[in-house]
């Protein structure tokens, strides 16, 4: 049968939607595009099935097209009651609510930096999940192979003859939201304010494994050139919030990386452990769909083009900002692979979108970037503290 | 053996306790006082110090933390260095002062070396060799001997040594603007013409600073300046090449490494080597910077006119007189140096430097269990050292009189029986 998508469906014992996500992007900017694909991309290329068994079962298989780690998300989802779910497979570590928001259903064309840096994305895990008291608290519980497959943690340590690799450990992750006004009479405008807190916590080995900050456009603006090693430990603070037309969201993520016996030492000690690498930030975004439609459960134009309509159409804005550094650390900034205080930098950015939802399938964003450094030599654009760029994505959701 | 040991150790902390003692306002001349033995600590990470010696022929740079008379320098750049004398035991050390801390300075300072002195048995002939240099006002780097300590555990005798780099320069001639470059020994080498490609001077050339320059910009003058050197008309030959090379300086330098019988200078066995090479900003004029004089000191009787013949520059400057004459003139001065007494009869000022070093370095060399060779080997070289310093000035006085006899029979020189002529 056609519901939006082609699906399968037996009454109410077994669903399956056959899904499509294609999305391509024309880009610009002060930076060389070359190194980093050019002005033009094609962005998301996924195919895949999503449905549901006995109304207990829920499943996803979902592969992109042309790469050479194709599987995204692969799981089972065991519904034992609403409070009590468990699922398993190849999925979001629950943390940052813009990371497990789809990227076909993002209000901007890009998620913000400190997300991109910060949150763990995919890994294999089981996790438990449900809502309790009315859908007004969500949980997730959950245990991964390792922190996802986001920030790869690649660099062999320089290790001497006899000593063995350490591993990447096991991922823990915890993530609670709570709707405080969705079950309350009255307040309607607040019944859609979510607020919650999640935290990650892993073991990265011994080698040049830092988070890393990239720019918009994958400019490294704080790379991956500090000795790591211990616990990784992320925490993140979200607020969603959509009341009718009208968006507001706003994270804070903070990951801080242990450097165990990474140091140089001292006339005390040898190898002395250094002060925790931290990557933190935040964004606030708002926006406005101009034709009305809500924005609770995605924005659907009521008059789509060619059916008597032009559409939906949003406006937004954001600002972020992420920062890398060393607080508390002593010692001149040093840009020293065991340098005590690293070297700070930070990009702050300013995004002004628009979304233009031309019917259910298709959607046209436009987003213009600009893009401010803190160590101008350490920019996308070496001793330019800032710039502009701007991207323009056709998305086609089947 | 166990007495001897802490015997050794405590004397050599006798030693380093003179040099700490003296704290206070410290400049770059306190580091490079050869008067102590300084003490110098490095803290590395043990992964870092492991494969700094196991990869010793690398150039990877290390972070370490510097400590000297209770300053201490964080993040600067440490790496092997030297060429022969690399070695995985007892590495020689470049340290980087700048190199992760943008502007940061020790004592002045951008870098230093840490010589291993593992190439000379007696650690003593750079030392002094660099010192008479000094003395005749050769540019020449400054030095001090230096007990290195890494991660807290003695690591060796070394001789910490000024790098020739800006600061460096700026020291020697008042400005650092102009173009430095490091000579880099791939031939055998003497100055001949190469023609006009500047692609033949590069790689020897090795550009300090200035690095991106235009090739025409940094090699041109060196390429006039070689062609000046083999082209000129023997009568224009010192005006013609004074505009690239301040003559007068070379020929202090070979008339210094010549007294000190330097194997491997400027007029050396292999050719030219060890030298940097300044060009005076704003100028096409060029000087020498002596560099590494490991080789020094070998030979009481070794020849004044070694190396002469083979180099094109010294044997055209041998042909004009002013400056065949202020070479032997400057020969004569270095033996005089050398041997200068504070009475007569006394030892000259060479033997007495050999003598203070002896004592200076002793207890460390011995204490010093990364060297390659013995404390018997330490003994007999350093011996032969006080032997040279003792004797080499009536040698030369002699060779000097001797090849100005225009009479062609003076005798040839000699060395009183049972001196050994050579260093083993």
């Amino acid at each position: 049968m056609w519901d939006d998508r082609p699906s399968l469906r037996f009454g109410k014992a077994f669903r399956m939607d056959f899904r499509l996500k294609l999305q391509a992007d024309v880009r610009a900017s002060s930076q060389d595009l070359a190194p980093v694909g050019g002005t033009f991309e094609m962005g998301r290329k996924r195919v895949g099935i999503k449905g549901a068994v006995l109304q207990r079962l829920e499943y996803e298989v979902e592969v992109e097209i042309g790469d050479p780690s194709p599987w995204r998300d692969v799981f089972l989802d065991i519904k034992i009651a609403s409070a009590a779910q468990v699922k398993g497979g190849k999925f979001k570590v629950p943390f940052s609510l813009e990371e497990l928001t789809s990227p076909t259903e993002l209000d901007f064309v890009y998620r913000p930096r400190v997300v991109d840096a910060l949150a763990p994305a995919r890994d294999i895990g089981g996790m438990v999940h449900g809502r309790l008291f009315k859908k007004v608290l969500h949980y997730q519980v959950g245990a991964f192979q390792h922190d996802g497959d986001g920030p790869k943690t690649l660099e062999p340590p320089p290790l001497v003859p006899g000593e063995v690799a350490g591993l990447r450990g096991r991922a823990y992750a915890g993530r609670v939201v709570v709707a405080p006004f969705r079950a309350a009479s009255g307040y309607k405008a607040l019944k859609t304010l979510e607020i919650g807190g999640a935290m990650v916590t892993t073991t990265v080995p011994e080698g040049m494994n830092n988070l890393q900050g990239r720019s918009v456009f994958d400019g490294h603006f704080f790379p991956r050139s500090l000795y790591v090693n211990g616990p990784r430990v992320r925490t993140g603070f979200e607020l969603n919030w959509m009341p009718g037309p009208a968006s507001i969201r706003a994270e804070y993520l903070r990951a801080t990386d242990a450097r165990e016996g990474q140091g140089v030492g001292d006339e005390h000690q040898i190898d002395s452990t250094l002060v925790a690498l931290a990557g933190q930030g935040w964004y606030v975004s708002g926006t406005w769909v101009l034709t009305g439609e809500k924005t609770d459960g995605g924005v659907v134009a009521k008059r789509p083009l060619f059916q008597g309509g032009f559409g939906a159409l949003q406006v937004g804005a954001r600002y972020e900002t992420l920062w890398f550094g060393t607080p508390g650390a002593t010692g001149p900034p040093s840009t020293s692979p065991r340098t005590s205080q690293a070297m700070e930098n930070r990009d702050s950015v300013v995004t002004i979108g628009v979304n233009w939802y031309v019917n259910r399938w298709v959607r046209v964003q436009g987003n213009a970037i600009h893009e401010t450094f803190l160590d101008p030599a350490r920019s996308p654009i070496p001793g330019r503290a800032s710039f502009w760029s701007g991207v323009c994505r056709l998305q086609f959701v089947l | 053996m166990r007495l001897n040991g802490r015997l050794v150790m405590a004397a050599l902390c006798a030693c380093l306790a003179g040099a700490a003692a003296s704290a206070g306002a410290q400049t770059s001349d306190d580091l490079f006082d050869d008067q102590v033995l300084q003490r110098i600590d490095l803290h590395v990470n043990t992964r870092d110090w492991y494969w700094l010696k196991a990869e010793f022929a690398s150039n990877t740079y290390y972070t370490a933390d510097l400590r000297w008379r209770g300053q201490t320098v964080r993040n600067v750049g440490l790496r092997s260095r030297g060429s022969g004398s690399r070695s995985a035991v007892k590495p020689g050390l470049l340290v980087d002062i700048d190199r992760y801390v943008t502007g940061q300075t020790f004592l002045g300072l951008t870098s230093f070396v840490l010589d291993n002195l593992v190439t000379d048995a007696s650690c003593l002939r750079e030392m002094l060799a660099m010192k008479l240099l000094r003395r005749m006002g050769v540019p020449a780097p400054r030095e001090a001997f230096a007990a290195l300590f890494v991660n807290n555990a003695f690591a060796g005798l070394y001789a910490v040594t000024e790098a020739i780099d800006e600061t460096a320069v700026d020291r020697l001639f008042g400005e650092h603007q102009g173009y430095l470059f490091e000579y880099q020994w791939t031939m055998v080498y003497n100055f001949e013409y190469l023609g006009a490609a500047l692609e033949a001077y590069a790689p020897m050339f090795q550009p300090v600073n200035h690095t991106f320059d235009a090739p025409s910009t940094l090699y041109g003058p060196i390429e006039a300046m070689v062609r000046t050197i083999n082209d000129a008309p023997d009568p224009d030959f010192a005006t013609s090449v004074e505009p690239y090379l301040d003559l007068g300086a070379f020929v202090r330098m070979v008339a210094g490494q010549a007294f000190l019988a330097e194997q491997d200078g400027l007029l050396g066995n292999w050719g030219v080597n060890n030298f940097y090479f300044y060009r005076l900003q704003g100028t096409t004029r060029s000087r020498f910077i002596d560099w590494d004089a490991d080789h020094a000191m070998t030979a009481i009787d070794y020849a004044l006119t070694a190396g002469h013949n083979e180099s094109v520059l010294m044997r055209r400057v041998m042909q004009v007189p002013d400056l065949r004459a202020a070479y032997w003139a400057a020969v004569l001065e270095a033996a005089a140096l050398a041997d200068e007494a504070e009475e007569a009869g006394a030892p000259g000022w060479l033997e007495r430097e050999v003598v203070r070093f002896q004592a200076l370095i002793g207890p460390a060399v011995r204490a010093d269990t990364l060297k390659p060779y013995s404390n018997e080997e330490f003994d007999q070289a350093s011996a032969y050292q006080m032997t040279f310093a003792h004797q080499r000035g009536a040698f030369v006085r002699c060779e000097v009189r001797r090849l100005g006899d225009a009479t062609g029979v003076a005798p040839p020189c000699s060395v009183p029986v049972g001196s050994a002529l050579r260093a083993k």
